[in-house]
Parts: structure tokens; C-alpha cells; sequence
């Protein structure tokens, strides 16, 4: 084809392409206090504390308590599972957080009302038959440790959701360690459920105000006909997509599926929601999400250095063939959006490091030159910290290695339980421990400013 | 006011030519023969004391009995900081240098430095273990090389912390550690792919390391009967886990006897693997490894298979760990005459 005819609407005119457009109204929140009514008011957000702890019960918790907590606070959140950006869909009304709170719905355009410097942050203590090893999930408020975690450096209303008695004493064995139990795979998702919840509670009052800033998030082609275009390939871990676990995230139970093109809007509008609690330092927590990073500095740059033309969600495989078929097709749909540019953040594990490293090896043979975002994995000194790697992956941005061990200083008063899975000890005293425990410090969306360097 | 002795060869320290290369270690009263030009660069109130020379040969073959010689000789002198070389490019000579900095810097607890080209053996073997100044390959760059190591004895003799290696111009150790860089992630890599596309220099944050090749052996010739074993990184272990192999970063392996199976029976083995979905190898852990089959093809007399099975965990395991439990293992299998191993990995 050589040249496009004009389109033509559902009502017969003629016009310009129908685009997702997103748009984010921001409400910069400097102070968040409890009160008798929730309310926003000069930048203060104040929280009927009791009216959000009724709106989160849920039949597995014994109790929901939420708290404030700022930065500079002697406080350590442990047992985290999910952090959250307070959004509230404006426009189309309803369609917060699709098929999570409601039916799966349109999500990446219209309009979003969020708010800076908070966030929601669910804690609950592990129950028999989930998989503890990797779910500690920590960060301090305060001391040398509060420089590795984004949420040490917002306001954050904890919703910390204590287990039901049946669920401590369930003694069902999982079928696998990587999923859990039934009974622990719904606690976990109703956990997350009031975290979207309280975020949209919060951001509900923002309604019929004005927002501080206002981003328009929009794919428009370039008037620079000459500028690359550039795609984003995402390895998921394993989130909820539109309120499913993503097809093939994880490969659990089964191969991979192909790879899927999606409007980066969506990924910023709430379809992808934490669906599982992966190492601390890499988890796909809906904030990251919310606020993606390579698809924010993508944006940035669009129309200006560069030509965004989309994202490919892809996942691992766990066969050779399963995974040659995914990275093939990775690629072909990278091509087929026309890249001449690619960045591919790895998602962290085994599996996911040779599928990562392949599609990079196969857009790299077609002709498109690659970058990749990685966390390093070495534990040992003279250890590489590499799972997998191709000779084509020569442009690789390191988000931290998250074996290094930090300290953490003692703190006054600990919120999300009373003891620590992996770490011994009192949770409130001081240790050492890998960097890999601490929420989203080495993120595979290179959320953070922390990199491993050679010396 | 730093006190320095400098380790030269009997090149450079004007002994002689390769002639001399068998001389054993002397020490002379200040700077000699490459020394002058070192003592020229250094900071006011910085000397060179002494100067200790020694044949390459006598380094390369007299191990650490002339090592030992050059390091008493070393600390007689009563150093602050300790220089050797530049060595450049030179095989021996830069093994010399590294082995004397390193030796200096663990046994005497003095600072010490040397310069090398990168790609040298004795940058190779002592990167990691002390402060090394990239240098040419060739006494071309003598110059430069003095004047880095004049500066670096300098900062060592006030007692100061080197810098990071690119600020200072040192070869990194090939070590690890995080620091904050100033733009986040996305941004660095947006920013790599922009000059990747253009052509523009670019420079990886994280270099793809260079792995030993681990080459298969040789077939065992059709017709030989010989022993066999099963190894796993799989976590299958006897119900209940009696050796507690982790499910990940495991740093030891367990065997469990297989005399008297034809198989692993589901619930009597199961796979402790946290890495990996493990139904089936729960409900079949003959899937994972495969004893049933091996049984089988025992029974065709093809060879006999050894009484027990070796295992561990390989989710997220450290290199180094795995490495050693490969050498373990393998001296076990070997002491017990097998001659081939399965291993099931996940």
C-alpha cells in the first residue's frame, strides 16, 4: 500500500485517525493527615481513617488497620505486597483498575486524576502454603537503608490486612511453590484489591478540581518524519492484565504465549495490576506500573529524539521451543511496528533471563539495535551476576545488583507484622541483608537511580 | 612525606638485558635506572628510599621462596607505600610486579601499586588484588606511566582512599557494587539506544562476562560397559527433606541411595526446586530424573549404575557455590570409579 485513504468515522465524516489519548490530571499532595472526613485541601490530604478501614474488610482478613507514615519517621514497613499510585478514572467513569474493581474496561485513554507523593502500601503476613521464600518485602522511612526504596521517599498510607485464623491454620500444600495454595493465591489478590480500593478511595477526592499539572499522553506521529521509531518490548512477571493473570506470565503450568502488542497508555492507566510477590527488589508493583518508567522517559523524548511506536508484552518460555517461538515472535512484532530502535527490560529470574536475552539476540540479527535493563545477580565477588547472556547484548543499563548486602539501622516501631520471613531476628533491630529484600530498589523498569559499576 | 621502594627487573633496573634475567634480588640505596624518572615526578617531600631488583627468571621460576627473598627485602627498607615497575605488556615481569604489590599489600600491610598494560598476564592475574595503572603495551608510554604511579604513591603515602578506576586511571578488579548514578535507569538506557542508533559511542554498564568453555568428554566407545550416575539440580529429595536442601542459593548437595529402586515413587521423593513449576516432577519425579529408564536400560546390560544419586538445588545459585559442588561431586563419582554421569537439570 502507498498511500492511506482518509478514515472515516462511525458517523460518516472524514477526520484525522482515531488515537489513544490519555490524560493525567496531577494533584501534588505535600501532607497527609488523619481526620474526621476525607477530604484534599491546599495539598493536604485528610483521611477518615475509620470510614477506610470498613471499606477495606474483606472475609480473610481478622482486621485491616491503616496508617500514615512519612519520610523521616523511625519506621520500617515489612511484609509489604503492593504499593499504589491514588488514581481515580475521570473519564470514562468507573473503569478504575479494569476487571479488577469491576469488569475488565477500555483502559489508556480518557481521562486520570493522580496523586504525587503518596502512596498506598499493602503489608500482610505470609500464610501456610505460599511461597515465603522470596516475599520479604522491606523498607525503612528513615537511616541509611531509606535510600534504596521509592517509598521511603513518599507519604505512605499502609493498609496492613491480618489473616483470618483459618488461613494461619490451613495446612493445604501447594501444588507448586511457585503459586501457592488456592486458599493463599485469593488472600494474597484481596490484599492487593484493598490497595486498589484505598487508592481510588484517595484520589476520589480529587473530583470536579483542578489538577496542579496536566500530561497528555499520545502516540501522535511525529511532524519530524526522520526521528526512530522506538519500541518497548516488556517481559511481564506476573500481573493481573485487565484483572487476569497475564497468559503465559510465568509459564506457569505450561508454555509461553506469543508475544502482544499494547498501547502504552494502558500500562499506565491500571490494566496491569502486581500479581504476584516476586523478589522485593523487582517487583512488578502497580506504582511502577502507574508510573512507568521506560515508557515515561519514551514518552519524554517522543516527537523530540525519537518515534514511540508501542510496547510488546512478552513472558518466558520454559522449553527451548517455547522460547524460540516467543523471542521469534518478538521480534516480528517489533519489526512489524516498523522499529528501527528497541529497549527490553528483563524481568528478573531464571527462566526470564534467557527469554529476555533471546529477543535482544533476535532484534539485534534483524537489523534493530537494542538496549536492555537488567538488575545484577552476583553474590560472590568475581561472580559475573549473570544468569544468561548473548554476545548481541551489548548495551545493557544495570539497575543494581541486588545481592549487595546493606544495613539496616534499628528503628523505633515496625507496621505489617511481627517477624520477618528470611531475616532473623528482631524486626525492629539492626541487620544486614541482600538489597533483593527492599521494595523496588534495583527495578527492572529502571525506577531508581541505584546501577552496579565495575571497580 | 611518603618513604617509597620501587621493584624493578633487571631490565630496568640496569642490570642487564635477558642475560641477566636469572639474577636473584638486591636492594640499592635510592632511585636506579627507571627510578630516576619515577623520583623526578613525585610530589615534594615524597623519595624513593630504596630500589629492589630481581631477574625475571628468578621471579617466574623461583615461586614463593624468591618472593619471599624480594618481600624481606622490601620491608628491611621500612616502606610507606611500595611501587613496582610499569611493566607494561611483559609476560613476566608483570606477573613479578603484580605478585610483589599483592604480597606488599597483604603481608606487609603497605599500599602498593604497579602499571600494566590490560591485557597483560600479570594485569589478568592480579587485578583484583591490587591497585594496577593502565599502561601502553610498549616502554613507548613510559612517561605516562611514571607520572600515574608518582601520583598514585603520592595519594597512597597521605593515607588516602584511590578514587573510583576510571577517575584514577586504574584497571577495575572486575568487581561488583551499586552506586547512585545521576539519572535514573530509563533514562540511561533511552539515552544508550538514542547513541546506539546513531552510531554515536556507547558504553555498556555491564560487561558480558567471559566464561571458561566446558567442553564435553569424549564418548565412551560403543560396546564398553561402564558406571553411570545420576546428578540433579533439581531439589529432589526423600519426603521430608532430611538434608534441608534449600530451595534456592543452595550452597550444599546431599545423596540419597537408589540401590534398591526402580524408580522414585510420588511421595516418597519429591523436588524441592523453588524456581520452577514442580507438579510433575512431584507427581513423577522419575520425569526429573530419570531412574526408571536407566533401570531399563541397565537391565539390557549396557552398564551398571552407581548406588546412589547426588543432589542440589540450582534456582539462583551462586557461581561459585555450584562450581565447587560440580568438583565435589565429581571427585566423589570418580573416587567410586563412574565413568559417566546424567545430569537432569531443571
Amino acid at each position: 500500500m502507498t498511500s492511506s485513504a482518509p478514515s472515516t468515522t462511525a458517523g460518516g465524516r472524514v477526520g484525522a485517525p482515531r488515537r489513544q489519548v490519555l490524560e493525567v490530571g496531577w494533584f501534588d499532595v505535600a501532607d497527609v493527615r488523619a481526620g474526621a472526613e476525607t477530604a484534599l485541601d491546599g495539598g493536604v490530604l485528610t483521611v477518615d481513617i475509620e470510614e477506610l478501614e470498613e471499606l477495606l474488610a474483606d472475609d480473610l482478613f481478622a482486621s485491616v488497620s491503616v496508617e500514615i507514615v512519612r519520610p523521616g519517621d523511625s519506621v520500617r514497613i515489612i511484609n509489604a505486597i503492593d504499593a499504589v499510585e491514588p488514581r481515580v478514572k475521570v473519564d470514562p467513569a468507573g473503569s478504575d483498575f479494569s476487571g479488577m474493581l469491576g469488569l475488565p474496561r477500555p483502559a489508556g485513554l480518557g481521562v486520570t486524576n493522580a496523586m504525587t507523593g503518596v502512596a498506598v502500601v499493602e503489608t500482610a503476613p505470609p500464610v501456610p502454603g505460599e511461597p515465603s521464600y522470596w516475599r520479604e518485602a522491606v523498607f525503612d522511612m528513615t537511616g541509611a537503608a531509606a535510600r534504596y526504596s521509592p517509598f521511603s521517599e513518599l507519604i505512605d498510607v499502609v493498609v496492613s490486612c491480618e489473616p483470618i485464623r483459618e488461613l494461619l491454620e490451613s495446612s493445604g500444600r501447594p501444588a507448586n511453590l511457585f503459586e501457592g495454595t488456592p486458599e493463599a493465591v485469593e488472600y494474597n489478590k484481596a490484599v492487593r484489591l484493598a490497595g486498589l480500593k484505598a487508592a481510588k478511595y484517595l484520589a476520589e477526592t480529587t473530583l470536579g478540581r483542578e489538577p496542579d499539572r496536566r500530561s497528555v499522553y499520545d502516540l501522535a506521529p511525529p511532524t519530524d518524519d526522520g526521528l526512530p521509531a522506538v519500541v518497548y518490548l516488556y517481559q511481564l512477571a506476573i500481573p493481573y492484565l485487565h484483572g487476569e493473570i497475564a497468559p503465559g506470565a510465568g509459564a506457569i503450568g505450561g508454555s509461553a504465549h506469543l508475544p502482544t502488542p499494547i498501547h502504552p497508555n494502558e500500562l499506565l492507566d491500571g490494566a496491569l495490576v502486581c500479581g504476584w510477590n516476586a523478589i522485593a527488589c523487582m517487583r512488578e508493583l502497580t506504582y511502577t506500573v502507574q508510573n512507568h518508567a521506560i515508557v515515561e522517559d519514551l514518552y519524554a523524548r517522543h516527537g523530540k529524539d525519537l518515534d514511540f511506536r508501542g510496547v510488546v508484552l512478552f513472558t518466558n518460555g520454559d522449553t527451548r521451543a517455547s522460547k524460540e517461538r516467543l523471542a521469534n515472535h518478538a521480534a516480528n512484532l517489533a519489526v512489524m511496528m516498523g522499529a528501527e530502535g528497541a529497549v527490553i527490560n528483563y524481568a528478573g529470574g531464571g527462566h526470564p533471563a534467557v527469554d529476555a536475552m533471546m529477543v535482544c539476540r533476535n532484534l539485534e540479527r534483524r537489523g534493530v539495535p537494542t538496549t536492555m535493563l537488567s538488575m545484577e545477580m552476583a553474590s560472590d565477588p568475581g561472580e559475573s551476576g549473570f544468569v544468561h547472556f548473548v554476545p548481541e547484548a551489548d548495551a545493557i543499563v544495570s539497575t543494581g545488583n541486588y545481592e549487595e548486602i546493606v544495613s539496616f539501622e534499628p528503628v523505633d516501631r515496625v507496621i505489617g507484622g511481627e517477624s520477618l520471613i528470611r531475616i532473623e531476628g528482631d524486626p525492629a533491630g539492626g541487620f544486614e541483608a541482600p538489597l533483593a529484600v527492599v521494595l523496588a530498589s534495583t527495578h527492572q523498569f529502571g525506577h531508581t537511580r541505584i546501577r552496579g559499576e565495575e571497580y | 612525606m611518603a618513604r617509597i621502594v620501587h621493584y624493578l627487573n633487571q631490565f630496568f633496573g640496569g642490570l642487564g638485558g635477558e642475560d641477566r634475567a636469572g639474577a636473584g634480588p638486591t636492594a640499592e640505596p635510592g632511585p636506579v635506572g627507571a627510578g630516576r624518572g619515577l623520583a623526578r615526578l613525585l610530589d615534594e617531600g615524597d623519595r624513593v628510599d630504596a630500589t629492589v631488583i630481581c631477574g625475571d627468571n628468578y621471579m617466574a621460576e623461583g615461586g614463593d621462596a624468591a618472593l619471599d627473598e624480594v618481600l624481606a627485602l622490601i620491608s628491611a627498607c621500612d616502606p610507606e607505600v611500595v611501587v613496582a615497575g610499569p611493566a607494561f605488556g611483559s609476560g613476566r615481569y608483570g606477573l613479578a610486579c603484580g605478585a610483589v604489590c599483592r604480597a606488599v599489600i597483604d603481608r606487609l600491610g603497605v599500599p602498593a601499586v604497579t602499571a600494566l598494560h590490560p591485557d597483560s598476564p600479570g594485569a589478568h592475574e592480579y587485578r583484583a588484588r591490587a591497585p594496577i595503572l593502565a599502561a601502553s603495551e610498549t616502554a613507548a608510554g613510559m612517561d605516562a606511566a611514571l607520572r600515574g604511579l608518582a601520583r598514585l604513591a603520592g595519594k597512597l603515602g597521605r593515607g588516602e582512599e584511590l578514587g573510583g578506576a576510571r577517575e584514577e586511571g586504574l584497571l577495575t578488579k572486575g568487581l561488583r557494587r551499586n552506586v547512585f548514578a545521576e539519572e535514573r535507569g530509563s533514562a540511561r538506557a533511552v539515552e544508550m539506544l538514542l547513541a546506539k542508533i546513531r552510531g554515536d559511542p556507547f558504553e555498556t554498564e555491564w560487561p558480558l562476562p567471559r566464561y571458561e568453555p566446558a567442553e564435553p568428554a569424549e564418548p565412551i566407545g560403543k560396546g564398553r560397559t561402564f558406571r553411570l550416575a545420576l546428578v540433579t539440580e533439581a531439589g529432589i529429595v526423600p519426603n521430608g527433606n532430611p538434608d534441608r536442601l534449600p530451595s534456592g542459593w543452595a550452597a550444599h548437595w546431599a545423596r540419597y541411595p537408589i540401590r534398591d529402586r526402580d524408580g522414585f515413587a510420588e511421595g516418597e521423593f519429591l523436588s524441592v526446586h523453588g524456581g520452577i513449576d514442580t507438579s510433575n516432577a512431584n507427581l513423577d519425579p522419575d520425569r526429573q530424573v530419570p531412574l526408571d529408564a536407566a533401570r531399563a536400560l541397565e537391565a539390557e546390560g549396557r552398564f551398571t549404575l552407581y548406588d546412589h544419586l547426588f543432589s542440589t538445588t540450582g534456582n539462583m545459585g551462586a557461581l561459585s557455590d555450584m562450581t565447587r559442588m560440580g568438583e565435589e561431586m565429581a571427585r566423589a563419582l570418580l573416587a567410586d570409579g563412574v565413568q559417566a554421569v546424567i545430569v537432569g537439570a531443571t
